[in-house]
């Protein structure tokens, strides 16, 4: 890809994914590698992140005698993917304005 | 490396990190491996990368930007030249180091001396204080005058003992703060 993603982009992408429905960490990582490529070790952080900004919360669910950790978007996540959509219009349209 | 070996590693990589986050972080991961399978174990450890690549990422991410520590070349390795360098100075910084140790020796032996002296004021003043009031009455009706001199000799003795009591009181305290101060400071040091 030519140009890199910035925090604020990935954010949207996890928030993105789980507004359609609560996912698992391994899952939610390669529905956005499908798409654009990032490294397995940079979405964890973002995660950790968005929990800790109460924009998602997680619960556990035993699968097969092990555990799965679900990630579930919030109210303020909802706000927050809709904030970060209206910020890449913005962008998007900016951008365009200069390139094309 | 296997799935075990580089949680392991991992784990031992995230030691600037609490351990509540720390046993979070390594779920995560391990959980990433039970659902990419056994069988791609050595395709994750590719795409995750090395264990101390993964923390440094992870721990760079936690302090978001205010590091406890400045990164480290490697904990674990010594530099040799820091080896070569200490030994050709040795000259100079062992006797500033014993210098200093005894300095600070000159200093806890000051502050004892303190404390002993200004309990023993306490306790003369104490002891010679109630002699002198007692003798007072003794000879108060024989000698007034001397009876009224000792009384007031003993009552100023024992007024000094009260204050001196006070002081002694003040030092230690004193000596408790700066000895928290100096130790605090260490601590700090150490991260």
């Amino acid at each position: 890809m030519v140009y890199q993603l910035s925090a604020g982009m990935l954010d949207a992408c996890v928030l993105s994914v789980l507004e359609k429905n609560d996912t698992y960490g391994y899952v939610l990582t390669q529905n956005i590698k499908e798409v654009i490529d990032i490294s397995e070790s940079s979405l964890y952080p973002v995660l950790r992140r968005l929990q800790n900004e109460k924009c998602l919360l997680t619960y556990d669910q035993p699968f097969g005698g092990r555990n799965r950790r679900y990630y579930k978007i919030t109210e303020l996540g909802i706000d927050r993917l809709k904030y970060l959509r209206d910020g890449w219009d913005d962008y998007k349209q900016c951008i365009d304005k200069v390139i094309y | 490396m296997t799935k075990d070996s580089y949680l392991k590693e991992l784990r031992d990589n995230l030691y600037q990190i609490p351990q509540e986050e720390v046993n979070n972080i390594i779920q995560y991961y391990a959980e990433y491996f039970d659902e990419a399978g056994a069988d791609n174990v050595q395709n994750v450890i590719r795409d995750l990368g090395s264990p101390k690549q993964l923390a440094d990422k992870v721990t760079a991410d936690y302090f978001g930007g205010n590091m406890p520590e400045v990164e480290l070349k490697s904990k674990k390795h010594i530099n040799v030249w820091l080896i070569v360098a200490a030994v050709l100075g040795a000259p100079l910084w062992i006797p500033l180091v014993l210098a200093a140790l005894i300095v600070a020796l000159a200093l806890v032996i000051v502050m004892f001396a303190l404390v002993v002296s200004f309990g023993a004021i306490v306790l003369a003043c104490a002891i010679g204080g109630v002699v002198m009031s007692f003798a007072s009455f003794a000879v108060m009706f024989s000698d007034a005058a001397t009876g009224i001199l000792l009384l007031g000799i003993g009552l100023v003795c024992l007024s000094i003992t009260i204050l001196m009591v006070f002081a002694t009181i003040g030092i230690v305290i004193l000596i408790k703060k700066l000895y928290a101060l100096i130790f605090k400071k260490n601590r700090n040091v150490e991260g």
